[in-house]
């Protein structure tokens, strides 16, 4: 299926409002490579297209230095219009917490501990970034 | 574990507890387990590592920033004292900060008492390297500013500094980066050359530097197509001086005349000795006209200034200036040099004390109609055949005649391309003519007849620049001569023997003779001892007088 697809730690898939969303599995611990695979799989997926990514990091058990640097870069910024990072756990909101605030992401980003809440923002920046 | 833990402790507790002692440690890899659970401990544990990877990732930059900065501090140790000459940064204080080897060498002072001291303190000047360090900062840099270092031991060391302003991250200037090049050598070497380009006397430049100047000046005149003119002087009755007043009078007036000269001179003008008593001024971009100025303005000066020649006396003398400028026809150096000459001589033949243009256009190989002609019509005064020598060639030159010295003197002007008597004269060539066969015969025959008694037994004739009888100017001085010694055939610098014709003035007795196969009979030797050998020209004189006792 063209709109989903997978990598080591996370499966990804485009819905129908436009947004990427992005599964991080069970006790995911992500390293570089795995971001990187994970980008590559979001690159396929979006055809080039710059869309709003949705990412689950509830599960998510650790993301290393370099992994963290690489989503906050200029590479997931030339790609992607926005980031909502869903978290729940202690350790998911230490996570996007240290993503958001040591790694500066370039790409605007934001912590949300309901779904819906950032699905609107997303949609919301999406049409920013479209009224642009 | 490395440390006891109250044992009713949470187990994650203890485990954070000892990632923190390993932190503490140095041991910035240890890292904590983070549960796939909920509970906060674990999100604890997370920001735990987190912080450990982010402090272990910022001391190995530290790290490598510090082997960064002591190579960049190596490099510029290397090449601070890579050069070999004096390094310096001086703080915006004045106080030295940092010096290379070749700073201590060239003080005497370690670099531990350099830095921090004062950085005048090492010049002879400390107010004027005070200037030029405030001129440093106002401008950001200076260059080839220069300063006197005195060594410990006294030593001085002639510098050139250079300098610029080093800023901080801010930008802001932080202190002087200077370099001193030591030119004490050059400088040296550089006196030598001026003490070798002057004229020991005078200080003016002298006869070599000269020519060397013109030969510059005609090039670059040349090249530009710009006027060039000479002027060559020559103090009036200079012998005079020397002979009322003596030597050291005559030196006297030679350096005084050479001051108000050199004060007299335009910047760009160059004032030389070129020998005896002439002075040559080079004139860049002047023409005829200024140069004409120039040349009165200076001859009236000299007549106003009254010379010190020691004693509380003073004197007052004149001066003639022959004045030439490039042309088409003069435009090398020792055309100009002759054409210069020429006008000095209508100067000195004019009355002296005046000035006289070049004016006369002269071609290559010939003499001055004006100087030679004027010359002949002065030998042939009454007076001066009495002083002619008593053994008289008359020889046919084309159209002129003249005596059998000035016919010689001709040939010598071809031969070294000169104009008139004056520069033969200025060559430092006296010619003397006399028989010595004869005389030797006479002298003998003469004491047989009247022993003890002096005789006249025959006449030298100078070719000298001096007042004979009135003849002022160049001319032929003749005097009879007694002793035998005297009568040699000579020539200073440029020797002319006349074998030719002392082994055949009977010969010559009525009858034409070729005089070219006589000047190759002549035996002219350079002043090295080498023959010289007439190219050509003089084919078309002949000699149709007669030899008159």
């Amino acid at each position: 299926m063209e709109s989903e697809q997978t990598s080591r730690v996370a499966r990804l898939w485009l819905g129908d409002d436009g947004i990427v969303r992005i599964i991080h599995v069970t006790g995911a611990e992500v390293t570089l490579e795995d971001a990187m695979e994970t980008m590559a799989a979001y690159l396929k997926l979006n055809k080039g297209k710059r869309r709003p990514l949705f990412v689950d990091t509830k599960t998510m058990k650790s993301l290393a230095r370099e992994a963290r640097k690489y989503y906050a870069g200029e590479e997931a910024a030339k790609v992607a219009s926005a980031a909502a990072l869903i978290v729940e756990t202690p350790v998911s909101r230490v996570l996007g917490n240290f993503y958001l605030g040591l790694s500066n992401p370039r790409l605007p980003s934001r912590l949300f501990s309901s779904e819906d809440e950032a699905l609107e923002w997303l949609k919301g920046s999406s049409s920013d970034a479209g009224a642009q | 574990m490395t440390q006891a833990h109250n044992e009713r402790e949470d187990p994650k507790l203890v485990e954070m507890l000892d990632v923190i002692y390993k932190f503490a440690s140095g041991d910035l890899e240890a890292r904590g387990t983070v549960a796939d659970g909920d509970s906060a401990l674990d999100g604890v544990m997370a920001g735990i590592n987190i912080l450990g990877e982010e402090l272990e990732a910022y001391v190995a930059e530290h790290k490598r920033a510090e082997e960064r900065l002591r190579s960049a501090l190596l490099y510029a140790r290397s090449l601070i004292e890579v050069s070999l000459d004096p390094l310096v940064t001086i703080s915006v204080e004045g106080k030295i900060m940092d010096v290379n080897e070749a700073a201590v060498q060239v003080t005497g002072v370690p670099r531990d008492l350099l830095i921090g001291s004062d950085f005048s303190g090492y010049f002879t000047e400390p107010d004027k390297a005070h200037a030029g360090y405030r001129e440093a900062f106002a401008n950001g840099i200076i260059r080839n500013y220069p300063l006197t270092i005195r060594h410990v031991s006294g030593k001085l060391s002639e510098v050139l500094y250079n300098a610029s302003v080093y800023r901080d991250e801010k930008g802001e200037v932080a202190g002087l980066c200077a370099e001193a090049r030591d030119i004490t050598d050059r400088k040296r070497a550089e006196q030598a050359e001026e003490l070798a380009s002057r004229d020991g006397l005078t200080g003016l430049y002298n006869h070599r530097t000269f020519y060397s100047f013109l030969k510059d000046e005609i090039v670059r005149a040349q090249r530009y197509d710009h006027p060039l003119s000479l002027l060559m002087l020559d103090i009036d009755h200079f012998k005079r001086v020397n002979d009322t007043h003596g030597h050291q009078a005559g030196d006297a007036i030679l350096r005084g005349i050479s001051d108000l000269l050199v004060k007299q001179a335009r910047t760009t003008d160059r004032v030389c000795r070129y020998g005896g008593e002439e002075i040559t001024v080079i004139l860049p971009e002047t023409d005829a006209t200024v140069a004409m100025q120039i040349a009165e303005r200076l001859r009236a000066t000299v007549e106003r200034h009254p010379f010190d020649i020691g004693g509380g006396k003073t004197a007052g003398i004149a001066v003639s200036i022959g004045v030439a400028t490039n042309s088409r026809q003069v435009n090398s150096p020792k055309g100009l040099v002759k054409a210069a000459d020429v006008a000095l001589y209508t100067a000195k033949q004019g009355g002296r004390n005046r000035i006289c243009p070049y004016e006369t256009e002269t071609a290559e190989g010939t003499h001055s109609p004006e100087c030679v002609g004027d010359l002949d019509s002065r030998l042939r005064a009454p007076r001066w055949r009495r002083l002619l020598p008593s053994v008289q060639l008359k020889l046919s030159l084309e159209s002129t005649r003249a005596s059998v010295l000035e016919t010689f003197a001709v040939w010598i002007f071809i031969r070294l391309r000169l104009h008139c008597l004056t520069e033969l004269v200025h060559q430092g060539v006296h010619v003397v003519v006399g028989l010595r066969r004869d005389v030797d015969r006479h002298v003998g025959e003469l004491h047989r007849q009247s022993p003890g008694r002096r005789h006249r037994i025959g006449t030298r004739i100078h070719l000298r620049e001096h007042d004979v009888d009135g003849l002022r100017g160049v001319g032929l001085k003749g005097h009879r001569y007694r002793r035998k010694r005297d009568a040699i055939f000579q020539l200073f610098y440029y020797r002319i023997l006349l074998p030719g014709l002392e082994r055949s003035i009977d010969a010559f007795q009525d009858v034409p003779v070729d005089l070219r196969r006589q000047v190759d009979d002549l035996g002219v030797i350079d002043k090295f001892g080498a023959p010289l050998v007439p190219p050509n020209p003089v084919a078309s004189i002949r000699l149709t007088g007669s030899l008159a006792a």
